[in-house]
């Protein structure tokens, strides 16, 4: 029944609020509490819905426009699931045209907003809701999403950056003061943080979000992962590992669960290593194995990852010893310096064999400059000493020496070649021994 | 209910006072005890060393004494805590009931009638288990609760009655001697309309006691340093500094003189201060700033501005404290008047309650009322929020909705093979309570087992209804959409609350009490008197009287119901025959 709320307290649709009040009071003189409990609720709930001016315009317009707006909310969240936020956004406003109450529809209309990078208005709608209904934490919630989107698609040194960050989150503290257990809000000021490089902050906040809900458990595990992020980003990998052991020591017993983290940890090493290849910043390669190992540990049985980690781990002892080797000055620079273009081989650091090729021609003449008894002791050093490096191109390394036997074996038969003559013509065989594309 | 019944009663059992109000001949009137003239009993329960219960005024002189008095009794309602007096535990619920009886006792005396049925006041902020507790109390007491009434709504009533054509808001600032309840009222076409109501359960007189006590030893460790005050002093203050308190809200000053109070030095000395009102309301001044919270509690909830009010009921004997009064006036900007009698109101609206209950008040003259629900009430549901599971509180009635009221809500089970449920039931006191531990839980639940797995793979719809009725009794009904299961709990049974064989247990204790009760009354004025009448002669000449009241003093204390009599009987002879 239309307007069934005024017919059941005996008025009509325009009647005045005194009005209603009035004939509240005189119907429940009629049918009081005591004596007709369920005719009074039915007046009650009608008195108490046309008694408030919010609730009552609300009421009002469902009435009025109720099957029209239906089908508008139902076109509007089609629009919306296929992304097509301009149309949505016609929509919702034709709904609020309608039904300025519309709480949820304005709420809508806001994520449309946002998701249109409407900025201002965004944060217009954000805004009133928050200030209609200032205990609602969803609305708090994505008004911090309308600054914290906003800031996250400026330039590090765009000056509103900071402004933007520090007003999403005022508005996410403010969720997290009207919903203490939701971890969301408490992430994503530990995201601005992070975006920010404040490593503390953003390790404070996430440790907030995983208390939230008052217990640490395996629903903790993105946050847990965020943590391994923000330890990513501040260099502290060991801390990684220590973050991973705190997942495992949550993981509940099935596979699905291990599998997941693993995936997630696999994927993140998979990431940061090709990150790490294409900034040729050998470093990340630390962080990159920390992930494959913590990966490794959740899921000890599959194949790839361990392939993988087996891989970054030989590179990351590859750069470790990388540094010490550059400090040893019983191995000629040139071979060090082969070290070097080793590591980078393997981390396809070379824009074109081309380019890989032209360096490898003089970094191989540049060796076989130096009397063969030096190159050899120097591989041989490098084999005895260095056997992470020499892991990385063992093939090389041992055609190199090879190589020299020989050489030393056609001199002890009488075929007295100068060395560094025969250097070049070894050095285009060895080529064989590199990977092309 | 006897609708022929020319009367109807209401109780205001208090804190630190109750009453016994009738309603006969369009008239409420409060019923005193018979012998102390005053209507006002206090909750006072004492048991003698011969083992004879005092109650009410009597007690007075024993209450304070360890493990043979209590005060206060109220504020253990619903607790589940027990009391001991001499040798024997008892339940909060007995020692009320004992009060109860005594109230009832008066009125039948006075009105040679049989009291049954009556209404009950309770605190707007008494949670359910003391209401529960009251009406087991009731039952123990032998009376038949038609209705627990909230106390300010009570108060309420025993204006509206008298001022039907009242248009108004009204404040009622309820301050007795445990609680404090602000309740805010609409009156118009004679319906009294609860609007909200807030308060302190735990704040009322006897904090302001506590204060006075605090401030009387101050003073007298200050001229007395290093001063030793016994267990036994420290317990006699509280009467003491009760008194002072009263004197305080009428005079500027008043000096306190209790003779022996306590040793210095070894020396003994008394306590002999003087208080001003002055002082007093500087001690107080932390408890009057909670009380104003309240009243920003009452007013922001409804968004009412102090000025929205016109008339201001105070009731409660806290409210004759001239400070509580100022407070009031600057809190509500208007002055309260004299409307309603403060110590009298709660009982009175109680009986007028009775009276509309029962009849006894026409239609026109009789005034309507709704009255809210004190407190939230809900369920406890797995929600996803922030990506995660979370046991979360789900309110089913809020705090200060209009009772009563009724709730259908639909949630589902979280999987298709789920096979059992359980529903608990917690309450909310703030309305504010998103999680169950911001809660307290009623220990009331229900399950549903034995749920066949869903047949489309998808979990069941689980409907919850959810009812709350006039007398603050809730009823939760869940059913399992599809299938034949359904689980139905009622806010009526929980560890705190006593079951069939607890009551039997108490109706035996009481009873054996209240047998001393009667037994004191009918010998303790009779050997009083010979005893008196003996120390006035010399001993050589007290045989045989002396040794008739040892005889009779034995026989009660051995409870032998033949000797009592044999004896009872002789000794009031013989005193006949002195001319006694
Ligand atoms: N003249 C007075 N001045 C100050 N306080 C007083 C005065 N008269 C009574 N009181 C105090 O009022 C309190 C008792 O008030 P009242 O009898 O209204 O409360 P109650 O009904 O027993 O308690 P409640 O309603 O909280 O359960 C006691 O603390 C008492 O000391
Ligand atoms: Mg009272």
């Amino acid at each position: 029944m239309v307007y069934e709320l005024y017919q059941t307290l005996e008025v009509s649709p325009q009647a005045e609020l005194e009005e209603i009040r009035r004939s509240y009071y005189r119907l429940v003189r009629k049918y009081s509490p005591e004596r007709h409990p369920e005719r009074f609720q039915v007046i009650r709930e009608a008195y108490e819905t046309l008694s408030d001016k919010q609730a009552r315009q609300n009421y009002d317009a469902l009435q009025k426009y109720g099957d029209e707006i239906q089908v508008l909310i139902e076109q509007a969240e089609a629009c919306m699931s296929e992304e097509k936020w301009t149309m949505a956004i016609d929509l919702l406003k034709r709904i609020l045209t309608l039904a300025p109450g519309a709480d949820a529809a304005r709420n809508r209309l806001g994520i449309c907003y946002i998701h249109s990078k409407n900025w201002d208005f965004a944060v217009k709608v954000f805004r009133a809701l928050t200030k209609i209904n200032p205990h609602v934490p969803l609305y708090w919630l994505n008004f911090g999403y309308a600054y914290k989107q906003q800031a996250d698609i400026l330039d590090n040194e765009d000056y509103r950056r900071g402004q933007l960050y520090h007003q999403a989150r005022e508005c996410f503290q403010v969720c997290t003061k009207l919903e203490s257990f939701n971890p969301e809000p408490y992430v994503e000021i530990a995201r601005t943080y992070l975006e920010e490089s404040n490593y503390a902050e953003s390790l404070v906040w996430s440790e907030r979000a995983i208390g939230a809900d008052g217990k640490t458990d395996f629903q903790d595990f993105d946050t847990l992962f965020f943590i391994c992020i923000i330890y990513w980003r501040s260099g502290e990998f060991a801390h990684i590992d220590r973050t991973a052991q705190r997942i495992i020591s949550l993981l509940p017993a099935n596979d699905d669960a291990r599998k997941y983290a693993a995936a997630r940890f696999f994927n993140m090493g998979l990431d940061i290593f090709k990150f790490g290849v294409k900034q040729v910043n050998y470093s990340l390669f630390r962080a990159a194995s920390k992930f494959l190992k913590a990966a490794k540990d959740f899921d000890p049985n599959d194949i790839e990852i361990k392939d993988l980690y087996q891989n970054v781990e030989l590179m990351v002892a590859g750069v470790d010893s990388l540094e010490i080797i550059r400090q040893d000055s019983t191995i000629v620079n040139e071979l060090k310096s082969l070290c070097e273009f080793i590591l980078a081989d393997r981390c396809y650091y070379f824009e074109s064999d081309e380019e890989k090729n032209k360096i490898y021609d003089r970094l191989m003449e540049e060796i076989f400059a130096n009397p063969p008894n030096l190159i050899l002791d120097s591989v041989k050093k490098i084999k005895y000493n260095y056997l992470a490096i020499y892991q990385l191109n063992s093939d090389l390394f041992g055609q190199i020496e090879q190589a020299i036997y020989q050489w030393y074996t056609h001199q002890s038969s009488g075929n007295y070649n100068s060395f560094s003559g025969i250097g070049k013509e070894i050095a285009s065989t060895l080529k064989k021994w590199l990977k092309w594309r | 209910m006897d609708m022929n019944k020319n009367y109807a009663i209401g109780i205001d059992l208090g804190t630190s006072t109750s009453e016994i109000c009738v309603y006969r001949n369009d008239e409420p009137f409060p019923i005193g005890d018979p012998n102390w003239r005053s209507p006002i009993v206090p909750s006072l329960i004492a048991i003698n060393k011969k083992g004879e219960l005092l109650i009410g005024e009597e007690a007075r002189g024993l209450v304070d004494v360890s493990g043979q008095g209590i005060r206060e009794i109220k504020r253990k309602m619903g607790t589940g805590e027990t009391i001991k007096l001499l040798d024997r535990e008892y339940r909060p619920e007995e020692v009320s009931a004992l009060i109860l009886r005594k109230l009832k006792e008066n009125a039948e005396e006075a009105l040679g009638i049989t009291i049954e049925e009556v209404v009950l006041s309770v605190p707007a902020n008494f949670p359910d288990a003391a209401r529960q507790a009251t009406l087991n109390a009731g039952e123990l007491a032998g009376l038949k609760i038609m209705r627990l009434i909230n106390e300010p709504t009570a108060a309420a009533l025993a204006f509206g009655i008298k001022n039907i054509g009242v248009e108004e808001q009204l404040a009622i600032f309820d301050f007795g001697g445990g609680t404090l309840d602000i309740t805010i009222l609409e009156m118009v076409a004679g319906v009294l309309d609860v609007r909200c109501s807030f308060g302190n359960p735990q704040l009322g007189g006897k904090d302001f006691d506590e204060a006075m006590m605090t401030l009387l030893l101050q003073k007298l460790e200050a001229v007395n340093p290093g001063v030793e005050i016994s267990d036994i002093a420290y317990r006699a203050l509280k009467e003491v500094a009760e008194k002072t308190k009263k004197a305080l809200s009428t005079d500027s000053f008043h000096r306190v003189r209790v003779p022996y109070f306590a040793t210095c030095n070894g020396k003994s000395i008394d306590l002999d201060v003087e208080v001003t009102r002055a002082e007093f309301e500087m001690a107080i001044a932390p408890l009057l700033e909670q009380a104003r919270e309240c009243i920003r509690q009452a007013l922001a909830a409804r968004q009412l501005r102090p000025s929205a009010i016109d008339r201001i009921l105070l009731v409660g004997g806290t409210t004759y404290i001239p400070a509580v009064r100022e407070l009031v006036t600057e809190m509500f900007g208007k002055e309260p008047k004299a409307d309603v009698n403060p110590d009298l109101a709660v009982g009175i609206g109680a009986a007028i309650q009775a009276a509309l209950a029962q009849g006894l008040i026409n239609e026109e003259s009789g005034v309507i009322l709704t009255d809210v629900a004190p407190f939230g009430l809900g369920i406890d549901i797995v929600t996803r929020i922030g990506g995660q599971y979370i046991l979360t509180y789900e309110p089913l009635i809020q705090p200060n909705t209009t009772i009563p009221y009724s709730t259908k809500k639909t949630y589902r089970l979280l999987h298709a093979e789920q096979e059992q449920v359980e529903i608990r039931l917690y309450q909310d006191n703030t309305g504010k309570a998103k999680l169950p531990s911001e809660t307290i839980y009623t220990g009331i639940s229900g399950e549903i087992i034995d749920i066949p797995p869903a047949a489309d793979g998808n979990a069941y719809p689980i409907e919850v209804e959810f009812s709350y009725d006039i007398n603050g009794i809730a009823k939760l009904k869940a059913t399992i959409s599809g299938t034949s299961k359904s689980i139905e709990i009622t806010y009526d049974r929980s560890p705190q609350r006593m079951d069939v064989q607890d009551k039997f247990n108490a109706t035996a204790r009481i009873k054996d009490l209240w047998k001393q009760n009667a037994r004191a009354k009918q010998y303790e004025a009779v050997i009083n008197k010979a005893e008196r009448f003996l120390s006035t002669i010399p001993p050589q000449e007290r045989e045989p009287l002396s040794q008739i009241a040892i005889d009779l003093k034995v026989a009660l204390a051995t409870d032998n119901v033949e000797q009592i009599e044999k004896w009872g009987n002789i000794l009031v002879d013989t005193m006949f025959e002195m001319g006694l």
